[in-house]
């Protein structure tokens, strides 16, 4: 078994999981605060903010698993006419433009993090650092999928 | 030099069947790079900031209420009403079709999720009542298209996030456009199936609609619940969002029973798994817009278009006709993000509100989901049908002509997007 | 030549704008054209957070940002919006151009920033569509709008209000009645055109909200000294004339607010306010001991 694979599917399933548990977790701050505004007649004040940094790991965390899955679509009408081999040609580029842009997630999010280390976020007085960290780390996640994508697609399969 | 260079690695990108969200983050880079003074964390900080907003949270939010509502068991019920009042019709099975999805559109905010759900029922049947294969499938993929035009829509709360438009407005604006576009397709349909000798179904029976609006009653709550909450002002439209979720638990779970806690998982998984896939391409785009404002490319672009004429009923032609263009190729989220600023820098020479303007902007890129080579609704039909992408968009036309003259009403006859809207008060 | 970005949030007309459009043509003017400022405005470069980090990463070079914001930064610019500090405009000038608002500025370039001056937003009043508002006993229970601040958060719960932080634009929040009203100063019921939707005003003056104009330190340290007088003087100029036309301009926004028919409260009992948001100052909020200190020094200076 291909190291690379097995990392992929095991970060794979406990991102999924955090899917799941980011996505009931906002509906339900949202749904909360309409709750306590019409029922109780006080707005929570952190529930904004909670719900938006769920979106956003929820975004970034996602996308990892849609990648791995083959899901962000793309514009195939020339691609599906092109011969064999430029058809690997265009794949090996795509895969190396899809990897730099995952590399800058990794290092300008790494810089980025550390460039806002100082700065809390006003209502949770959340860490932005910590809130920004999901860029690189899906950056991370991304980036180990592609590799094994890759692996996969410029090597024939041993057993078919 | 930077803009060029920003547009033309796009394409390159968009040629070579790079995913959009890669094309449009790695085509920014690129121009970043190019332009020398800027550092490539503004890459991050837009991704996050871009993602980062209230109003978008309904994206998510509107796939979970479709997942949930779909896992519930409701395109059956909502088939069956639908059915009760149109199956009778000439072609009963295409109009039942279009109706089904018009009623589906009210709930999910996505079209492909419109054309997926009633299609799985829909399409098979059709085939089974001796409709042709591709007939059945372009029936269906029109119908998907209104998904979109109705509330909730995905592109319109995107539309909303890019202008600052009123999300509740926009929702409230497409309700007559979808109902419109509904109508007409369903009056298509019904030509071409009494020409092709497509029977109908069923006798009309009151006593059977009244029964079948009784199954479906709580399935159509959910569009009461986010219309009437946006309209009276109850909820905004991300908070609607969430109660519509709510309620779809409450409905699956509780009364009809199909949905175990343990299913919870999966459905969330899947709506967060497609929501992310629309939420990343705004990320990178987010990037995009940024470098392409640095540069000025919208103001560039439209005063481009500015310099071919002034006569607003042109310009707004020709927007239609640039909207058409980027549907056909571009998927949905992207082209969005790609236009509406230069649209919008137009909006002073266009003599129309911005939210009659969000109308007619979701309205070319729902028919450009019809129009191959990346037409989802297509693809999405054809692959319940069996059916070639080819066959299907052949079948196709005829929808899209009246689909066109549609947007020509909605276009140059504001009062039917502009009169809900308009009572969207306190 | 020499091309300097400067990033708003609002739309042309609003107070951000007129400060630096009025900079930019006094950069124009006095460099001959050598220097132009580009506004970019509307938020296309993204939020006054991220606009302040763009600024901070010298990717643009300037901005004019409401003080509010930049308590993520520094919190020492919380004491300006401690509440009912100003007694008037006046007041306020004397301290902000003074060495109290200097030490604020200075305190800036901590973050990268190198503070050049304010202009004003104004003082913030409250409207609502529920009801006349003359003591902090009317406020109990109305869902007003704050900006995502636990400071102002901090304000409303103190008089008995139901705070409710939602992002800007809020016109159809409160056309729906998600909300009851918010607090700003009158030229944002102008140009947002609130009086369509909101029916009572009160002049509760709780806030003097200034905008900071501030530029990258990095890329400053490395203007020439005859530059950075030209800039600074600049948009001090332009500062000095954006806070008077903003002033001058109150009193017909107000006569056009009661023709448009909103009902208007000019003389509130601000004592019943004061004595509720009082419990402030012992608040965590200012507890840093730098915050602390200025606090203290500020309410000396406003007695
Ligand atoms: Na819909
Ligand atoms: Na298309």
């Amino acid at each position: 078994m291909n190291v690379l694979e097995t990392a992929s599917r095991r970060l794979n399933r406990g991102v999924e999981g955090c899917l799941a548990v980011m996505g009931l977790t906002m509906t339900s701050v949202v749904a909360a605060q309409v709750f306590s505004r019409y029922v109780l007649n006080q707005s929570l004040f952190w529930s904004e903010e909670l719900a938006r940094y769920l979106l956003v790991w929820l975004t970034f965390l996602g996308a990892s698993s849609a990648y791995r899955r083959g899901m962000h679509p793309g514009v195939d009408v020339l691609y599906v006419r092109m011969s064999p081999g430029l058809r690997k040609a265009a794949l090996i580029v795509v895969h190396g433009a899809s990897m730099a842009l995952f590399g800058v997630m990794i290092v300008f999010g790494c810089r980025f993090a550390y460039f806002v280390r100082l700065q809390i976020s006003p209502a949770l007085f959340l860490p932005k650092w910590i809130l920004f960290a999901v860029i690189p780390l899906s950056g991370a996640i991304l980036m180990v999928h592609a590799l094994a994508r890759l692996a996969g697609d410029v090597k024939p399969r041993a057993s078919e | 030099m930077t803009a060029q260079l920003l547009i033309l690695s796009l394409l390159f990108l968009f040629v070579i069947n790079a995913p959009i969200a890669v094309a449009i983050g790695v085509s920014s880079i690129i121009a970043i790079l190019v332009q020398g003074d800027v550092s490539l964390m503004m890459v991050v900080q837009r991704m996050f900031g871009g993602t980062d907003s209230f109003h978008l949270m309904a994206v998510p939010l509107f796939m979970y209420a479709g997942v949930i509502m779909e896992a519930g068991g409701i395109s059956r019920r909502i088939i069956d009403f639908a059915n009760a009042l149109v199956g009778w019709l000439p072609g009963g099975l295409a109009a039942v079709a279009v109706v089904s999805a018009m009623f589906f559109a009210g709930i999910s905010g996505s079209a492909a999720a419109d054309a997926a759900a009633v299609g799985a029922v829909m399409i098979p049947a059709m085939k089974k009542s001796g409709y042709d294969s591709d007939f059945a499938a372009a029936v269906q993929a029109s119908g998907g298209a209104i998904g979109v035009v109705i509330p909730p829509s995905i592109p319109m709360i995107v539309f909303g996030f890019l202008t600052g438009a009123s999300i509740s407005r926009l929702f409230a604006a497409g309700i007559l456009p979808g109902v419109l576009i509904g109508v007409s397709l369903i009056v298509v349909a019904t030509l071409i199936s009494r020409r092709r000798g497509y029977g109908a179904v069923s006798r009309f029976s009151l006593t059977e609609v009244l029964r079948t609006f009784r199954r479906a009653f709580l399935a159509l709550g959910t569009p009461l619940i986010i219309l009437g909450g946006i309209l009276f002002g109850i909820f905004t439209a991300t908070e609607s969002a969430a109660v519509a979720v709510v309620y779809a638990l409450f409905v699956g779970m509780v009364v009809y029973r199909n949905i175990r806690p343990r299913d919870l998982f999966t459905l969330f998984r899947d709506g967060s798994l497609t929501a992310s896939i629309v939420m990343f391409i705004i990320a990178a785009a987010s990037v995009f817009s940024w470098i392409a404002a640095i540069e000025e490319v919208p103001a560039r672009l439209s005063s481009g278009l500015l310099s071919l004429t002034d006569d607003p009923v042109l310009l707004l032609l020709l927007i239609n006709l640039v909207l058409l263009t980027a549907g056909t190729f571009v998927e949905t989220t992207a082209a969005l993000i790609l236009l509406v600023p230069m649209i919008t820098a137009m909006l002073p020479d266009l003599g129309v509100d911005l939210v009659h303007l969000g109308a007619i902007v979701v309205t070319n890129l729902a028919i450009g989901m019809l129009t191959p080579p990346m037409g989802i609704c297509l693809i999405v039909s054809g692959s319940i049908s069996g059916d070639a992408i080819t066959a299907v968009s052949r079948r196709v036309l005829p929808f899209l002509a009246i689909l066109i003259a549609d947007l020509m009403v909605i276009t140059f006859f504001p009062p039917l997007t502009m009169w809900l809207s308009g009572l969207v008060t306190k | 030549a020499m091309t300097v970005k400067l990033g708003v949030v609002t739309k042309p007309g609003s107070a951000q704008n007129i400060a630096a459009e009025k900079f930019k043509a006094l950069v124009d003017e006095r460099t001959n054209g050598e220097v132009t400022v580009k506004v970019f405005h509307s938020a296309s470069l993204g939020n006054e957070t991220e606009i302040l980090q763009q600024i901070q990463m010298g990717t643009v070079e300037m901005g004019v940002i409401t003080s509010g914001v930049f308590d993520t930064f520094d919190p020492i610019v919380r004491v300006i919006d401690y509440p009912f500090l100003f007694r008037d405009d006046a007041q306020a000038d004397a301290v902000l151009d003074g060495p109290l608002g200097a030490e604020i500025l200075t305190g800036l370039e901590a973050s990268g920033f190198k503070g050049l001056c304010f202009s004003e937003n104004g003082f913030r009043n409250l409207t609502n569509s529920k009801r006349p508002v003359r003591t902090a006993a009317d406020v109990s229970g109305l869902k007003i709008r704050v900006m995502d601040s636990a400071l102002h958060n901090a304000i409303w719960q103190s008089m008995g209000a139901n705070p409710t932080p939602m992002p800007w634009p809020i016109y159809t929040e409160l056309e729906q009645g998600v909300i009851d009203g918010q607090e700003n100063p009158l030229w944002v019921l102008e140009v947002y055109r609130f009086h369509e939707i909101q029916k009572y005003l009160t002049l509760t003056r709780h806030v003097y909200s200034p905008h900071i104009a501030v530029a990258s330190l990095s890329w400053w340290n490395r203007l020439a000294p005859e530059m950075q007088s030209l800039l600074q003087t600049a948009m001090k100029a332009a500062a000095v004339f954006q806070r008077a036309d903003n002033r001058a301009r109150d009193a017909d926004r107000l006569r056009m607010l009661e023709e448009e028919g909103m009902q208007i409260e000019k003389r509130p009992d601000i004592a019943s306010f004061r004595e509720k948001t009082d419990v402030m100052r012992e608040m965590n909020l200012y507890q840093d001991p730098r915050v602390k200190s200025l606090l203290a020094r500020m309410l000396a200076a406003t007695r």
